[in-house]
Order: C-alpha cells, then structure tokens, then sequence
C-alpha cells in the first residue's frame, strides 16, 4: 500500500504474527515486499484436454463403430440426439459424410481413448514480475490470487510482449517450475509492422501490486498476500510458491541488506523506543540466520532487557532494507562486545 | 494464474494433450452458451473495448498497433473490469424503464437469411433485430400479422447461433403456437416447462413430447430399451460369429484329413498302376540277407520242380536220342549195303539178264535172302527208329509242357498275387472314399455359416481367404458389440441425468411467465442464464414480472400488440378524479407499450401536420394547447406577404411558429422547399409505422411509408445537396388533410452521404431515430383487408385510409360486410347518431367533439341471467336447462337462441362451406411427416382451427350455446365443423367466421364485457373472414360512456374497454371510419 507516494511496511508486532502464522511450514528467512506486477492479458493459443462426457463417449463409440448408425433406430429424442451430435461436430470430434455423421480422425482417437484435446484461441491474463530496477526483463510469476491494481506506476512502466511471447517457447522443465499454464501453446501479440490488430489481439498490461510475505523454506521460498489494512496475513495458501531457481525471479531478495543497513535498522527501532543513540552504537549486530544478533555490553543489555512492551524479547522484529523489499530479522540481543 | 484458471478451478491443473489423462475436464456436453462465456471469461480489456464508443475502440486500436500493447494506465478502466458492462447492462432496463434512450446507440443490424423462406421483408428485419441486438428489440404487430411466426424464426435463428433462449409467455397457448412450428426443428432443443395449474395429458402430444417429464419417460421406455436390445443383439451375434472358430479348427482338420485321403488315393493309385511289375519283379527279386521273398520262394520252387523234371526228361531224351541215333545210324548202314544189293535183287527178280546187273547178281550168292535178312532188319530199325523218335517227342513234349507248367504256375503265383494286392489297394481306396465322404457331408454341415466356403471351393486358399473375412467380421461384430454396449452403458448413465443432461442441452426454454420462477429445472433457483429473453404477449405482462424475467437474460425480446396508451389521448375523456388511482405502472400491464413508444422512432408521431385551410395549404409546426389559442397571432412573411405565419406569443414563455399558411397558388413541393430553406424544418408528415433505411449504389433512403414502394411514385423535393425529400400522393386522407405524405428521404452518394452522416442528419433534422430495436409488423395476413381495416379501427385506433399498402395483396371480400352486429333485442332503431355539433352529454364529464352519445337511451333489456341467483317465474331460460349449466355465471337465453339461428344460417350457406373446405389454413402443427396426426385421433389440421368459431364471453354462455347446439338437429351434422368456446379457448386459433355473444344485457347500469380484460379483444380477432357479434345495443350505449372502474376491472383496463365500446358504439351509429364494412342487423327479441 503506498500512501503519500510512500510504501507502508507493516511493524515489528505484525512480522513476528506472520512467522508464528508459518511456524508450520518451517520458515528460515522472512522478508516482505511490494511486488510490482504486470498484470498481461493476451491472446493465447491453447489446446484443452477434455475427458468425454460418457454420453457424448457412447455416442461417438456408436459413430465410431462399424455399422451405420441411423439415428431414428436409436430412438432417441431427435432435438437431444442434434443437440448431443451438434456438441461433438463443434468439438471437431464428428463430421457430416453427407449422408450422416462420422467420426473425425481426432474422434476417432477420442472414442478409443475417451479423451481429446481441442486447440483455440482464448484470451488469458498472465503475471510478471516487474524487475526495471534490476534492470532485467520481467519474469513470468504464477500467481494464485489475484493482486491489487497499481494506478500510479512510474513513468518508465514498460513491459515487452516478447517476454511474454518467449514463455511458450520454453522448455517444458521451465514450465513446471515456473507453474507456466501447459495448455498455452503460443501467444499472439498481433501483427507486425505497427498495423491495427483485431480487438483480440490486443496485448493489455495493468500495474498492479501485491504486498506479500515470503518466506524461504527448504524447497525454495513461498509468497503469502497481507492486507495492508490491517497487515493480516493470507497464511493458510501461499499466492505464489517458487523452487530454487527463486533468485530469478526475486533478485532483490537474493541481495543481503549490507551490514550498515542491519546497523541502521537497529538504531532507528533504538531510537524509536527511546534508547539513546550512544548506547545504541555501543552495540554489535550481525545478522545470524533470521536473528539479528545484537552485542550489547552488560549495561546496555541490562537496560535493554528492563525494556517493557517494546523491548527486544524472544519475538521482536524489525526489517532492514531500502526500497520495497525489506529483510526481516528477529532481534536476540546478547551481553558482550561493546 | 490465469484469468481463465481463476474462474474454472480445475482447468488450472489442465495438463497437455494426453490421451486419458483422469484430471483432464470432462467436456460439456455441449459447447458452453455464449452466455456462461460472457459471465466468466471476460476480462479487463474485452471489458473496456465493448465499452467503449466505436471511435474510441478505433483510437484503442491504433494505440495498440501503435505501442504493440495498450497500458491500463493509459485508459480509462474501471476498477474492476469484470461486470462492469454487466453494471451497464443493469442500469440500462431502469433507465428505458423510465424513457431514457440518450445513451442508447443505434444499431444497425445486417440482413439475416431466414429458414422460414416466407416472411415478408418487414417480419425478416424484425428477426434479423431481435436476433443482432445488443440489449433489447421490441416487435409490435397487430393479431394475425405473423407475431408467431416470427418468434419461431427468432428461437431458430438463436439457436442456430448457439445462443440459449428463454420463451415466455403469460398463456400456455402463445407458447405452444411457437413451439408447435419449431417441433420438427432439429436445431431447437426446446423444453417446455408445465405450469403447475396444466393439466400434463391435456397438452397436445408435441407440446407434452417437449416437456423434461416427457423427454424422461420416453427416453426410459424407448430409448433405453432400444440400446439395451441393439447391445443384446450385438453381443449375440459377436458371439455366433465367434462360435464358427470351432468350425474353422474343424474345416481345417476337415481338409487336412482331405488331403491324406487324396495322398493316399493317389499313392494307393500309383501303387495299384505298378502292381503287376512289382510282382513281377518281387519273384524275381533275389534273397535278402539269404531270405528269399515268399513270392520268389514260391516261384523258385516251381522252378525247382521244372528243373527236376527237366533233367530228367533230357537224360531220357539223350538216351533216347542216342537210341534213335543207334538205330538211325544201323539203319542208314543197312541201307546203305542194301542200296547195291537192290538192284541186283531187282534185275534178278526181273530177269534183266541183258543187263549186267544180273549177271552180276548170278555172281552172288544168297542174294535174295541177303537182302530180305537186310531188309528185314532194316525194317525192323525203322521202326525202331520211329519209335524211339516217338520217345524223343513224347520226352520233348513233357519237356515242353514241364516249362509251360512252370510258366504257367509262375503266371498263376504272380497273378494271384497281383490280384490280392489290388484286392487290398481296393479296399483301402474303398475306405478312403468313405472317409472323405463323410468328410465331405461334415463340411456340408459346416460350411454354411461361413462366408465363401459353402461355393465348394475346398482348397486352404478359398480356406485362408474366408478365415480373414472370418475375422475382419469377427473384428467388427466385436467393435459393434463393444459399441452397442457402451452406447447402451451411456444411455443408462444418461438416464439418471436426464433432467441435467436436458438444463444443459435445452436452448430453448419455453415457460408461463408465472411458473418460470417454480420450475424445478430452470427456476430461479437453478441461477441458469440465457442468452436471449423472448417475451410473447408482452402487452399483458406487468412491468415487475418482466423485470424478474430480464434479469435472467442479457439481452431481450419482446413481442405483442400494441396496446392504446391510456394515459394517452383517448376517444372519451377521463375523469379528472378518479374513484381509485391506477395501480401502479409496474404492476399493471402496459410497460410494453410505453417501452414502445420510447424505443420507437415512429414517423406518426412527428409534430408535423399539412391540411388545407380555405382552399390554402397550411403546415402546422407545434400543436397549439388550448389554453395558448388566445395568444394566437397572424402576420405576413415580410417579403412574401402572401405566406401567413402563425405565431403563439404566450406570456412570459417564448412565442414559438405554430403554423405557416401558403397562398393557394403554392405547391407542396415548393412549400416544404420554403419552410426547410427559410424556416430550417423538416415539414415531414408520414403515415408509416417506422422508419427503415435501404441502400443502393446511388442512394440511402429512409423510408417513412408503409408500403415498400411507395417512395417509387414519389415527387422528390428537393432540401439540400444530394437530400430530397419524397413526397407522394395519399390513396386517401381524412377530411382536410392534405393528399400528400411524405414517402421517405433520399441521400445521394456522389454528393458524399454516407450512411453514418445520413443518420446524423435525419437525427438532427427530424429530432427522431431508428435505434435499431423496435421492429413493427404491418400486414395483418390473418384476415381479409376490409376485416382487418374495421378491426384495426376498433382495437388499435388505426385509420388506415392512409395505409392501404398494408393491405395490399390480401383477400378482399366485397360482398358480405365483414363485421356484423345482431342486435339482440331488436329496437336498433334508437341508436341514432348524434346531432352535429351535440357533445356527450353523459356521464362523462367534460364533453369532447370525439366522444358521441346517442340521443335516446332506454338502457339495457336485461336479457342476461346470473346463473347464481334463483330462478325468477318470468325467466327466459328454460327450467330443464339449468341443470346442465354452471352453478354461476351469465347466460343470455334470448341471444343464445339469436346465435344458434344465425349458426344455422351460416351452415346452410354452400359458400361457407365450400369456403371452410378448401379455406388455405396453416398445416397441423402436430401433423407427423405421414400426414397423420399425433394429437388425437380423427384429428384433421381443421380441427384445430375450426370454420366456425361461436365465442362467448362468459363461459356459462359458451355452455348453453354448446348445449343448444348439440340440440339442434340441423348443427348435429351440418359438414362445418363449429367449436363453441369462451375467449381463451380460441387463444392463438383462427377460424373463418366467428360469431361472438357479448351476453350482457343489463336493465339499469353499466357492465363490463367478458371475464377479463383481453377477452372482447380477443374473440374479435379470431376470425380470418367474417365476425359476427350478438349483442345488446342498449347495454353497449351504457358501456361506453362510462369513465371509471368497472366490474372486476380496474381503471386502465376499463378506460380500454370504453374506448373499444365506444368505437363499437360509433359504427353502430354508422360514424365508423370504415362503415361500409360494418353491418347492423336486427336480432329476435324475447
């Protein structure tokens, strides 16, 4: 959510909900981040695979079959019997000989197998993840909700349909990772040479946002949508679930926040609860796994530890980081140093 | 995710191609309507586009050519996208509703090829509407102009384009009249929903054959059975065919054994050829392993035995030989010393003792004895000689006949042993032969059943060739069981699905606007959506109740009659307070009307009106109220003083031109030139219904009258470049109206018109246009002209003097009139028209020059009785009648007796009947491809639309006049079929003579007529050729004044009433505007 041209990061109390929330899928890196997002409709060519309706199945099997098929024999109600033959020809599973109907090649295949595939043309909404800022082409994210709109996005807001037009191409081992739809076959972008395509041709991008917690696990790391609201967390179904090649599609998350960046987010949650900035500096931080481990001399711990409400106990967090994406730590501070 | 996985869960998984793969969806049954297309699919851009104005969708497009993509941020987009044209669509009806047409675009829909080839070009555009709009098209016609007809064309078409249709109706009847013309269609799956109060086994056979129980029971008791039995069969004869295995392993061993029976014959054959040589060679053959043969042994024993014989026989020839040579050789010594002792013998013996041979005799001594002791013994070896020769023979002949007994054993041995071996080979070949003839009578028996065997070609080759025929058949008899079965399987399945099956596959939905919402397959509940709502009889269907059917629907149709407006100007005025208020518009009928009037660019309605005033033409510009005549001034064109202008100069409104009058010398066509050049009007007085464009290479016109050709005798005038105006001659026109109308505008091409700037132009200038939503049909084809002129008169206020061309090319009967009144009582006589000048001195209130009153009014004659009150002594209606009649109800004895008289009449006339013989009606609708019925036995297309209609108003009355019918000996067979009934029962039914009994007769007050609303108007339009009407003329007079409520209807529907009686009234009295079609007849009285 951005307010005032400013995005809103959610506060330490809520983190600290959020990894309670996905405790069970055993987190071992928090972040939360304002995923920019391509929202591409485009005109798609798939190819469905449908079980046959066991009537239809019967049907064709009857067509199939190497006695002619009279359809008054059949007795079946002749308005149903069209209907139920009209569905077929439509799906290009029947033909008329001219004297009657018989199956095509494709439901020929169908009546053996009770299935068949149909190709179209359909227009399908597809999400990317914005990456100008790492100067990279946006990566196709299969998202399992929808996002937010985004109405203000920069003025260098681009996105290429080619990228788009290159995910089909890909091998199918991308495919699976990356939860590209199998049945796209080809994208459409429309014609070339700048001409006026078909209304359907038309490749659409709308901006759009998504405010999300993720989590890395062992088997890679998982998004889940928060309502900047209230900063409740969607934790029961990840909207986004990506393997070990995650870094191409969230580089910023790969980047480690530098060390002063840990320093900075510390003095400024000292500074916001009142601990003066000498005693702040006399402590060492140094991130460890999803703590943030701050050194503290005996004085500053015992001082630290006296806190009460917002003092760093076993569940306070804070994130570190510029931009949208912003690394969440757990603080555990420690007598030493100094 | 994508959009499309977003709103069907489980196409999200959808795999690639593969061939059974169980996670793949199971197709639908059908290809999904474009209406469940709409509801999901729709996403941001298909949103904005069709929201988009066409300029705008251009600019979008170009922008996206452009770009190769179009940002959302770079156009306007809702929120969100999707509903958002469902949004629109929402706020569309309301806004109609309330007469708001600003944001509605035209459309201009393309000519649509019909299946119903005989639609006449104004029903053809009113499909092609209702089939291409966007959100709603209105069809007006009046009855019989083929409403019907078209909706059926409607349905066809709509479901030929996949789309799903959803027919109501407020009567079973409309619908049914529709259905009935689809039912043959293979294209409309229609499924008609039962209103809970229809009796099911009263529908006719292809209504009911179209209802989801009746579907059900057929396809449980036909088609199930039939697959299940073609299964059986299939399965039966899969199995036969695989029963003739055995047979072929057994031909198979059949012709093996065949082949070593003919190899054996064959060697046995051989065999036989060579006995004698292998014989002969077997005796001779030399011992094996020192074993002779037997054969041989034999033989060598009769050699043995010759051998012996032989030795012995030549050691006794040699002897013997020897002997004979002993003898032979003493004898030839003999001879020899005889020969010189001869002669001398002889020459002694003889005396020749001249000779010297017996002198050399006389030398010997003992001669003679000598030589006889020689001779002696010579003879005596002679004879031995010959004897032992005689041994020599005989020993050679034994000799000779010990080979020849050899040979001769040898022969015998060898033949004897021939001929028992043949003996053998015989009998083995004899056994052969058996065999193969029973191998021969097992394949007989075999042979049969297979294809190609039993021709008696027994080589492996024809074998072979019918073992692959075998099992191709095989192959095939087991796919056509296997296809049997599952076709069987899946009509089970189908079966216990069927109502789903039929929701689903239905893309017509036909129901009563009251158990739509009940409907256990397509009710509310089931939140099914339909593509297209069609709506019949629109006209009695509540505002409310059509806006519960809309919401079901995106687009809709609605079709009816058109219905006089009663918050519009009326034949009598309307009380200024009345009793109660009306109900409220949407809870009465009448909607549909008023969505007509919005939606309908009706060329009548424009302001303009030419007449001529004092030999002068003048054109009315702005109707003037009364209460502004006043202010009403005339004053001369400055530089035309001949042109008068009237101008109303209202206080404090600004003055507007009223009227401009032209001097006498002026043509029309050089005063609208004036008024359009000098005033900037359009002086466009038209008499068609709408307005309709057509284009030429050369030419858009909009056409302004009825008639299609009308603008083709048309005078063009000229407006502007390339626009003319085409003002044409009128057939007729009311008093002091000007003979012209306007025919319709022309714009040429060459001078740049193209058909958007042409619309504009008509938009601006004439201040109306088409929407492409309304269609109206015209031609009323049920009746004959001069019966529809009189009816559209009487129930649509429609003077069409100026519409002729509507009724171009029908039947026009000049004989009879065809509407009659039978005044019942008689006394006509004191229906007298008004006075000139009389206003209505009624009851009415404020007087209007329109509304008429007779003079003398005595009042109903009372003829009418309520059935629920108790008999009265003077009652006119027979005591033994009312046991056969209705507890309640009105009757009129007096009329009834008037209607079965006239009935009588009418069945004697040999011209109705030959008329009602050989009348064109419309084929039975429930007639099968054979010609015969499926209603009901003895059912003749006839019978549903009977010669002669008797309709009552009440149905008491409709009772009796059965009952007095079924009487009278002369109807019991009077070879016109006659059908009594009340209003509804002729709903959607034609007849050629309708005798209607309006039954009231009322002493002292005023009644309504019929039962309900519609029933007046719809016993009057049932008739292709003649209406006749029984009724009270007093009873009428008292009607028609009266303003308010009445009976059991409410205000609207009795100022309707009024305005029908009145009219009825009117040609009583002989003001009709067409009365030379209208007729009135004196009725008996009491």
């Amino acid at each position: 959510m951005i307010v005032g041209g400013t995005w809103l990061f959610p506060p330490g109390r809520a983190l600290g909900g959020w990894w309670r929330d996905l405790s069970p899928r055993r987190p071992q890196r928090l972040w939360f981040t304002h995923l920019l997002l391509h929202r591409v409709e485009a005109l798609a060519e798939v190819k469905h695979a449908h079980r046959l309706d066991p009537v239809q199945n019967a049907l064709l099997c009857l067509l199939a079959g190497p006695a002619t098929v009279v359809p008054e024999q059949l007795r079946v109600d002749r308005q149903l019997l069209a209907r139920w033959l009209h569905a077929l020809i439509d799906q290009g599973l029947v033909r008329s000989n001219g004297q009657g109907w018989e199956p095509t090649d494709a439901g020929q295949t169908a009546a053996r197998t009770g299935a068949f595939t149909q190709p179209g043309r359909e227009r399908r909404t597809f999400y990317f993840v914005d990456q100008r800022e790492a100067q990279r082409p946006a990566h196709f994210l299969h998202l399992a909700r929808p996002a937010l709109p985004y109405p203000t996005p920069a003025a260098d807001w681009h996105f290429d349909p080619s990228w788009l037009e290159d995910c089909p191409r890909r091998p199918a081992e991308w495919k699976r990772t990356h939860q590209f739809p199998a049945d796209v076959e080809a994208i459409i972008v429309g014609p070339p040479d700048h001409a006026i395509p078909s209304w359907r041709e038309v490749v659409l991008d709308r901006p759009e946002h998504l405010p999300v917690a993720i989590v890395r696990t062992a088997g890679g790391v998982q998004g889940f949508q928060t309502q900047a609201e209230d900063w409740k967390l969607r934790a029961d179904e990840p909207v986004f679930a990506l393997g070990d090649d995650w870094e191409a599609v969230l580089p910023d998350l790969a980047a480690e926040p530098p060390p002063d960046a840990w320093r900075s987010a510390w003095q400024a949650w000292c500074r916001q609860r009142g601990v003066p900035p000498v005693d702040a500096d006399l402590c060492s931080v140094e991130r460890r796994d999803h703590y943030l481990e701050v050194r503290a001399p005996k004085r500053v711990a015992d001082r630290l530890k006296a806190m009460r409400g917002d003092g760093p106990h076993s569940e306070t967090w804070l994130l570190a980081g510029t931009g949208r994406t912003r690394a969440a730590v757990c603080l555990k501070v420690v007598e030493g140093g100094g | 995710m994508t959009q499309r996985e977003r709103q069907t869960p489980d196409a999200g998984s959808a795999a690639p191609a593969c061939a059974a793969d169980p996670a793949a969806p199971v197709a639908p049954p059908l290809a999904g309507p474009p209406a469940a297309a709409r509801n999901g699919v729709g996403g941001l851009w298909e949103d904005l586009f069709h929201r988009a104005s066409p300029g705008q969708q251009q600019d979008l497009l170009a922008l996206a050519g452009r770009q190769g993509i179009v940002y959302a941020h770079q156009v306007a987009v809702g929120e969100n996208g999707n509903g958002a044209a469902r949004a629109t669509r929402r706020t569309l009806l309301p806004a109609l509703l309330n007469g708001q047409t600003k944001e509605l675009e035209a459309v201009r829909p393309s000519p649509l090829e019909t299946v119903d080839a005989a639609l006449d070009p104004w029903q053809r555009a009113a499909v092609a509407r209702a089939v291409q709009t966007p959100d709603i098209c209105l069809i007006q016609g009046t009855p019989g102009t083929g409403k019907s007809r078209v909706i059926a064309e409607i349905l066809l078409q709509a479901a030929r384009r996949g789309e799903r249709v959803l027919f109501v109706a407020p009567a079973a009847a409309a619908l049914d009249r529709v259905l009935e013309q689809l039912a043959g269609n293979d294209a409309v799956c229609a499924v008609r929903c039962p209103a809970g109060d229809e009796v099911f086994d009263a529908l006719p056979a292809c209504i009911r054959r179209q209802t989801v129980a009746e579907r059900q029971r057929y396809f449980q008791e036909h088609t199930l059975p039939t697959a299940r039995q073609a299964a059986d069969a299939a399965r039966t004869r899969w199995e036969e065919t695989q029963k003739l295995e055995t047979a072929f392993a057994e031909l198979d061993t059949l012709l093996a054994a065949n082949h070593r029976i003919v190899d054996e014959r064959t060697v046995l054959d051989e065999r036989r050829a060579g006995l004698a040589a292998a014989v002969a060679a077997e005796l001779t053959s030399p011992p094996t392993d020192g074993t002779p043969a037997p054969l041989a042994a034999q033989r060598a024993e009769f050699a043995r035995r010759r051998d012996t014989a032989v030795v012995d026989l030549d050691t006794r020839l040699t002897v013997r030989r020897t002997d004979r040579d002993k003898c032979q050789a003493e004898c030839d010594r003999l001879t020899a010393e005889l020969a010189p002792l001869t002669p001398l013998l002889e020459a002694r013996q003889h005396n020749r003792w001249w000779s010297g041979v017996w002198w050399r005799a006389r030398n010997e001594k003992d001669l003679a004895p000598r030589v006889e002791q020689r001779q002696a013994r010579h003879q005596a070896l002679a004879r031995e000689v010959a004897a032992v020769q005689q041994d020599v023979d005989k020993l050679q002949a034994e000799r000779r006949q010990v080979d020849e007994q050899f040979l001769a054993d040898e022969t015998r041995l060898r033949d004897g042993e021939v001929t028992r071996r043949q003996n053998e080979i015989d009998a083995q070949l004899s056994a052969l032969s058996a065999e193969q003839q029973q191998l021969e009578v097992r394949r007989q028996q075999i042979a049969p059943a297979i294809d190609g065997v039993a021709q008696g070609d027994r080589t492996p080759a024809a074998l072979s060739a019918a073992r692959e025929r075998w099992a191709e058949r095989l192959r095939a008899d087991r796919q056509q069981h296997e296809c049997a079965a599952a076709w069987a399987g899946g009509v089970a399945d189908a079966l216990a699905t069927l109502p789903q099956r039929l929701t689903a596959c239905a893309n017509v939905v036909a129901a009563v606007t009251t158990a739509l919402a009940a409907d256990p397959h397509f009710g509310d509940r089931s939140g099914i959506a339909f593509d297209l709502l069609v709506l019949d009889e629109a006209e009695q269907v509540t505002e409310s109740e059509f806006v519960n059917l809309a919401r079901r629907s995106s687009r809709w149709v609605l079709v009816g009659q058109p219905v006089p407006d009663v918050d519009g100007p009326a034949v009598f005025p309307r009380r200024a307070h009345p009793a109660k208020p009306l109900r409220p518009a949407a809870l009465r009928p009448g909607f549909f009307q008023r969505l007509w009037n919005t939606l309908h660019g009706d060329p009548r309605r424009l302001p303009y009106v030419w007449a001529w005033r004092d030999g002068r033409l003048s054109c009315c510009l702005h109707a003037v109220p009364a209460d502004h005549r006043p202010y009403l001034e005339t004053e001369g064109v400055a530089d035309r003083p001949e042109i008068e202008l009237s101008i109303v100069a209202p206080p404090r409104r600004p003055s507007y031109l009223a009227e401009v009058v032209f001097p006498a010398a002026m043509t029309i066509h050089e005063a609208k030139e004036y008024i359009y050049r000098e005033l900037g009007e359009l002086s466009v007085q038209a008499h068609g219904h709408s307005l309709r464009w057509s284009e030429s290479n050369d030419h858009l016109t909009l056409h302004l009258a009825a008639a299609a050709d009308a603008a083709a005798a048309a005078v063009p005038v000229a407006l502007e470049p390339g626009v003319c105006e085409l003002v044409g001659p009128l057939p007729a026109a009311r008093d002091g109206a000007a003979p012209w109308h306007t025919c319709g505008l022309t714009f040429e091409r060459a001078a740049g018109w193209t058909p958007d700037r042409a619309v504009r132009w008509v938009e601006t200038n004439l201040k109306t246009r088409d929407l492409g939503r309304t269609a109206f049909l015209a031609t009323p084809y049920r009746m004959n002209a001069r019966l529809a002129q009189v009816l559209d008169d009487l129930l649509f206020d429609e003077l069409n003097s100026l519409d002729c061309a509507r009724y171009a090319g029908l039947s026009h009967d000049a004989g009879t009139a065809p509407v009659e009144f039978v005044a019942v009582p008689a006394g006509f006589n004191d229906i007298e028209p008004p006075r000139h000048g009389e206003a209505d001195g009624g009851w009415g209130g404020v007087g209007t020059a329109v509304a008429t009153r007779p003079r003398a009014v005595k009042g109903g004659a009372g003829l009418e009785i309520d059935l629920a009150d108790p008999p009265r002594r003077l009652d006119p209606l027979p005591p033994e009648l009312r046991p056969l009649l209705p507890a309640a109800g009105l009757v009129n004895y007096i009329e009834a007796q008037a209607v079965v008289r006239a009935l009588e009449q009418l069945v004697a006339d040999p011209a109705l009947r030959y008329a009602g013989a050989n009348r064109p009606v419309a084929p039975c609708e429930q007639t099968a491809a054979d010609g015969s019925c499926v209603a009901a036995a003895g059912c003749t297309p006839q019978s549903h639309c009977p010669v002669v209609a008797v309709v009552a108003l009440y149905p008491a009355q409709a009772a009796l006049l059965a009952h007095l019918i079924r009487q009278n000996p002369a109807l019991a067979d009077g070879g016109v079929r006659v059908e009594v009934g009340s209003p509804t029962t002729f709903r959607q039914r034609e007849c050629l003579v309708a005798l209607v009994s309006l039954t009231r007769s009322h002493a002292h007050r005023a009644v309504s007529f019929g039962d309900y609303p519609q029933a007046l108007a719809l016993a009057l339009t049932r008739a292709a050729g003649r209406v006749v009407l029984f009724g009270d003329p007093g009873t009428l007079l008292r009607r028609s004044p009266w303003p308010g409520e009445i009976d059991q209807l409410d205000e609207a529907d009795a100022l309707r009433e009024r305005d029908l009686t009145g009219r009825l009234v009117r040609y009583l009295q002989g003001q009709g505007a067409h009365a030379h079609a209208f007729q009135l007849r004196e009725g008996n009285g009491p």
